[in-house]
């Protein structure tokens, strides 16, 4: 926990960096994007286009994906490519670390393209989330993070990568 | 004005009873002229009798194809109906001109517009864990142009289901709740990711991927219709009316395309898959690539079997700790297979300890400890994918009947016919079957003796869990039960003994060799107080299991049972012994022996159907 909010803090820090030399407009822009973490109740919209709590499987008996937050923000704006890639990640947590430390894996290259990193730039990219990573992993407490703040941490890192690396 | 101009000239009689239009409304015959729609009455409707009359939902569609934008543009009929609205222009498209001013933004969005390039069918195996997954289940999956990588995880994917509107059943309810058409049932859709992780991680069930080679029109009525049907409510029939059937009628929206046939009395997503990977389109096959997505188990199992020996003591002793990374055991190894071990790790853990965050803290520990050193490695694969095993439209058909003669030591010869509904048994499970497991239902089996006809025995269910313990690893043991309910011979030397027999046993499987599987359970059975034969027994037992080949195997058991009235004679040994041939997926051979005081010997024919 206490290395997660390191990381935030140190995340929020380069973000504050990052803002204050960009253009007022496009930072106002930045700011009205949800948090797909804190805004936009990851798990709780898993079947948007349904009325039932599962349908699948025959039936699901269990999904295994808790809610931990609420939806504070309209089910409009939690519907954009940030949302979509918190819940792969979410989803997808374990598979998509193991293969970031394998440094390849059908998880990893989709998270990479959510992000919008084209193939040219994905190695680069790959190296960066996976030195993050690597630290993050190795940290005492990590196993003691909830599922939810690993997902979260492994989004702000991915999203910090391929910003400095895919940007187009 | 147009609208009306259009309903006076069309020949809507002949097109509401066109194959494509019934299918289009789910339409079933209910005799005498007449027809109901398998969807209930609600949005997939336009006319208020439409669920019964395909010429007045015919009708009523047209007209609404034809009306001004909608407030909302995605209620209107041409958005909410692209599979009719396809049909009609390609019916009808000489003679009428749809309006073509209406943009339907959600079907475009989830099409990507027209980025879907290809649909395929998914079958999750069977899962013993779970009465209502034994006989797998089945899904669509739409692959879009640009999904990064063959796996398509971001792909949409269509499941159908039961409805439980927030009901809490448990498996058993849940049987016989949808055997007796308890439950409304409906698709949805979600990225295929979500299936992934859940069937293959969570349930540790492999996925195959059979990808259909339709023409573009034809596929784009399929995505077409799984639009119109997403949402909508039928009633969830576990026989007939499941997943299997309702995935199927959307794929056959497709003209030509024909793999369930005629009517059967149930519908078995395996089974319904071997008739779609033999099914032809346009003179060639419907299926053009069956792609394989492993379970965590299935990925655990090749690694660790693919081990050296050596390293397999290795892994071993990492994970009781008598090893660490530091030592030379492990630095010495080659970089590829350092990264084998962790993998081989990595999935173990999280085959047994599944789901990983709610393990013993210790256990975490020591995944995060492999999860960094993997991290601290150089980026690697730890090794190509090994062989794909024969997917599950190879195994054999559900039903089979069997004709044989036998010759028992106290009541003479006896010939049987025996016929068992589904599925499969420790000696002819197949391909997505589990391994010498058993998963069967309505077995019978009528004995003549002497020109008198007993029944033999009837199982409604024959269940046999087995794990294979292949590593042998803390948690991946063998931990195996059986669950057998019906009726038998309560004894081999008696004419008519026949007794209602509930039977649970637990123990361990070991996979001792690659063909050799053995087990030990204890158990026991209750049955009815029927001549003379008490109310049950306690039992231990054991089983071995053999294949001798490709087409051969064979099973040897042995069961000590005493019976549970105290003032009942002493326990008694039971033994049992079979062979069996295949001569081909179709027939088979077995030979069998059984030993309950006397002894008693026995060939049988058996056809799959």
């Amino acid at each position: 926990m206490e290395f997660l909010k390191r990381t935030l803090c140190a995340v929020g820090l380069v973000a504050t960096g990052i803002t204050a030399t960009m253009p007022a407009t496009a930072a106002e822009e930045a700011k009205k994007d949800p948090n797909p973490y804190t805004e936009c109740g990851i798990g709780a919209m898993l079947f948007k286009n349904t009325h039932w709590a599962a349908v699948s499987s025959n039936i699901i008996w269990d999904l295994g994906i808790t809610a931990i937050t609420s939806a504070t923000a309209s089910p409009e704006t939690c519907k954009g490519s940030s949302y979509t890639a918190a819940l792969f990640i979410n989803t997808s947590y374990d598979r998509l670390v193991e293969e970031t430390a394998a440094g390849k894996g059908a998880h990893l290259t989709t998270a990479l393209s959510l992000f919008g990193c084209k193939e040219a730039q994905q190695a680069d990219t790959v190296r960066q989330v996976r030195t993050a990573m690597g630290k993050a992993v190795a940290a005492p407490g990590y196993m003691k993070q909830t599922r939810l703040q690993k997902a979260e941490a492994y989004y702000s890192v991915m999203d910090q990568a391929t910003s400095h690396s895919c940007a187009a | 004005m147009a609208g009306a101009a259009h309903c006076q000239a069309l020949p809507s009689a002949a097109l509401a009873a066109s194959p494509v239009w019934v299918k289009l409304g789910h339409y079933e015959s209910v005799g005498a002229g007449r027809w109901r729609s398998t969807v209930h009455p609600g949005e997939f409707f336009l006319s208020a009798q439409g669920r019964t009359d395909p010429q007045g939902e015919l009708q009523a569609t047209l007209a609404a194809m034809d009306a001004p934008p909608a407030a909302d543009a995605d209620q209107h009929a041409q958005c909410r109906f692209p599979a009719r609205l396809l049909w009609l222009k390609r019916e009808l498209g000489s003679t009428v001109a749809f309006r073509t001013d209406i943009q339907c933004p959600k079907y475009q969005e989830w099409t990507r517009s027209g980025g879907i390039e290809s649909v395929s069918v998914v079958l999750a195996t069977g899962f013993l864990g779970n009465p209502a997954s034994y006989y797998g289940h089945m899904l669509l999956k739409f692959n879009y142009r640009d999904s990064p990588g063959e796996a398509g995880l971001m792909d949409e994917s269509a499941s159908y289901g039961a409805i439980l509107d927030g009901r809490r059943d448990n498996p058993f309810v849940y049987i016989v709740r949808s055997v007796l058409h308890g439950y409304d049932a409906g698709f949805s859709n979600i990225r295929f990711y979500f299936h992934d992780h859940n069937y293959g991680n969570h349930e540790l069930r492999d996925l195959w991927e059979y990808r259909l080679a339709l023409s573009d029109a034809d596929r784009d009525m399929v995505v077409a219709h799984t639009w119109e049907v997403l949402g909508k409510r039928y009633t969830y029939q576990f026989f007939q009316g499941n997943c299997a059937l309702r995935m199927a009628e959307v794929v056959q929206i497709a003209e030509g395309v024909d793999f369930v046939g005629g009517w059967r009395p149930w519908i078995i997503p395996q089974a319904l898959i071997r008739r779609l990977a033999d099914a032809r389109y346009q003179g060639r096959p419907l299926v053009d690539k069956i792609i394989y997505h492993p379970s965590r188990q299935s990925r655990f199992y090749e690694k660790y079997q693919a081990l050296p020996a050596a390293t397999r003591r290795l892994v071993h002793d990492l994970l009781t700790e008598q090893a660490t990374f530091e030592d030379a055991q492990f630095k010495a190894l080659a970089l590829p297979m350092q990264h084998a071990v962790l993998d081989t790790l990595i999935d173990y853990r999280q085959f047994v300890n599944n789901p990983i965050d709610e393990a013993a803290p210790a256990i975490q520990q020591q995944y995060a400890a492999t999860l960094a050193m993997r991290f601290e490695l150089p980026p690697g694969e730890s090794a190509p994918p090994g062989k794909v095993p024969p997917s599950p439209d190879r195994s054999h058909a559900p039903g089979w009947a069997q004709g044989s003669w036998a010759h028992n030591g106290a009541t003479g010869n006896m010939q049987s016919l025996r016929i068992r509904a589904t599925y499969y048994d420790a000696l002819d499970f197949g391909s997505g079957h589990v391994r010498f497991g058993s998963l069967a239902m309505g077995d019978m089996q009528l004995d003549l003796l002497d020109d008198r006809l007993r029944l033999g025995k009837f199982e409604l269910v024959r269940i046999e869990s087995v794990n294979p313990g292949i590593s042998g690893l803390a948690g991946d043991r063998g931990s195996s039960w059986k669950l057998v309910i019906g009726a038998d011979q309560a004894r081999l030397a008696c004419e008519d003994c026949l007794v209602g027999r509930a039977q649970v046993d637990a123990g361990y499987t070991r996979r001792l060799l690659p063909r050799l599987s053995a087990g030990a359970f204890v158990g026991g059975a209750l049955q009815t107080e029927r001549a003379g034969q008490g109310l049950g027994f306690a039992r231990a037992s054991t089983a071995l299991t053999l294949e001798l080949g490709s087409a051969v195997r064979a099973r040897a058991g042995y069961e000590f049972r005493m019976p549970v009235e105290a003032d009942r004679r002493s326990g008694y040994g039971v033994a049992q012994a079979e062979l069996r041939y295949a001569f081909s997926e179709r027939v088979d051979l077995r030979l069998r022996y059984d030993h309950d005081r006397i002894d008693q010997v026995g060939a049988g024919l058996g056809f799959y159907w």
